[in-house]
């Protein structure tokens, strides 16, 4: 976000490895709760400004 | 030069050809310590048990065997295996020692999760299948060979589905 930190630094803060953090940003893993609460804590910012829910349409 | 990322590049371009991974080269040097010890699971398990097998079937025209000497070959494939595991695992370690230290995360957890079902689901079929070939076989040796074949499957269809999960994501 707004290139504040690495990957890497922001992998180390939350507790996961550096790829998660690149499977997070390329929408190819979804965090836990807990996960994206520990997220957006980091930037401090509300959680919806972090993840945005896209559901799944039915038609 | 060639090196070791070139060999896995070659493994991995092989593999997302059948998968439909996508197929960046610097998807390899973003493979996560976790990802890169499934690989040397996979691939030495293939090799040493594939060769086991071509052996104890007698398959591709090469004699089968049985006995003692079946025993041995099964020995030499579990030393080989372990000692293949062991080392590439140490290199593996040295190579990211702050991944090893920190364990699994969710990610690495929750794709564990999901792929052991599938696992489960082969080896029930084939102790079944092994079962069976008692009743219209009733040779020891070749209960043992499916029931280690079954084995086998279950593992390297793990490792596989473990591998795809990392690439395409859930």
């Amino acid at each position: 976000m707004n290139g504040e930190m690495t990957q890497q630094d922001l992998a180390d803060r939350i507790g996961v490895s550096r790829q998660t953090v690149l499977a997070i940003e390329a929408a190819k893993y979804s965090p836990t709760l807990e996960l994206a609460f520990k997220i957006a804590e980091v930037f401090d910012v509300p959680l919806d400004e972090v993840f945005q829910y896209q559901g799944v349409s039915n038609s | 030069m060639y090196n070791n990322l070139d060999s896995m590049y070659i493994i991995f371009y092989f593999v997302s050809t059948i998968t439909n991974i996508p197929r960046e080269r610097n998807t390899i040097l973003n493979t996560s310590y976790h990802e890169k010890s499934l690989w040397v699971s996979l691939v030495s398990t293939v090799l040493v048990f594939g060769t086991y097998f071509i052996k104890a079937f007698g398959i591709f025209g090469v004699q089968s065997r049985s006995g003692t000497n079946l025993i041995f070959t099964f020995i030499s494939a579990v030393v080989v295996l372990i000692v293949i595991q062991i080392t590439t695992q140490i290199f593996l370690t040295i190579t990211d020692r702050k991944a090893v230290e920190a364990g699994q995360d969710e990610r690495d957890r929750s794709i564990d999760q999901r792929t052991t079902r599938i696992s489960y689901y082969i080896l029930v079929v084939g102790i079944w299948i092994s079962v069976g070939s008692q009743v219209l076989e009733s040779d020891q040796t070749l209960l043992i060979n499916l029931l280690m074949l079954s084995f086998v499957i279950a593992e390297v269809v793990g490792y596989i589905n473990r591998l795809v999960i990392y690439r395409r994501g859930f």
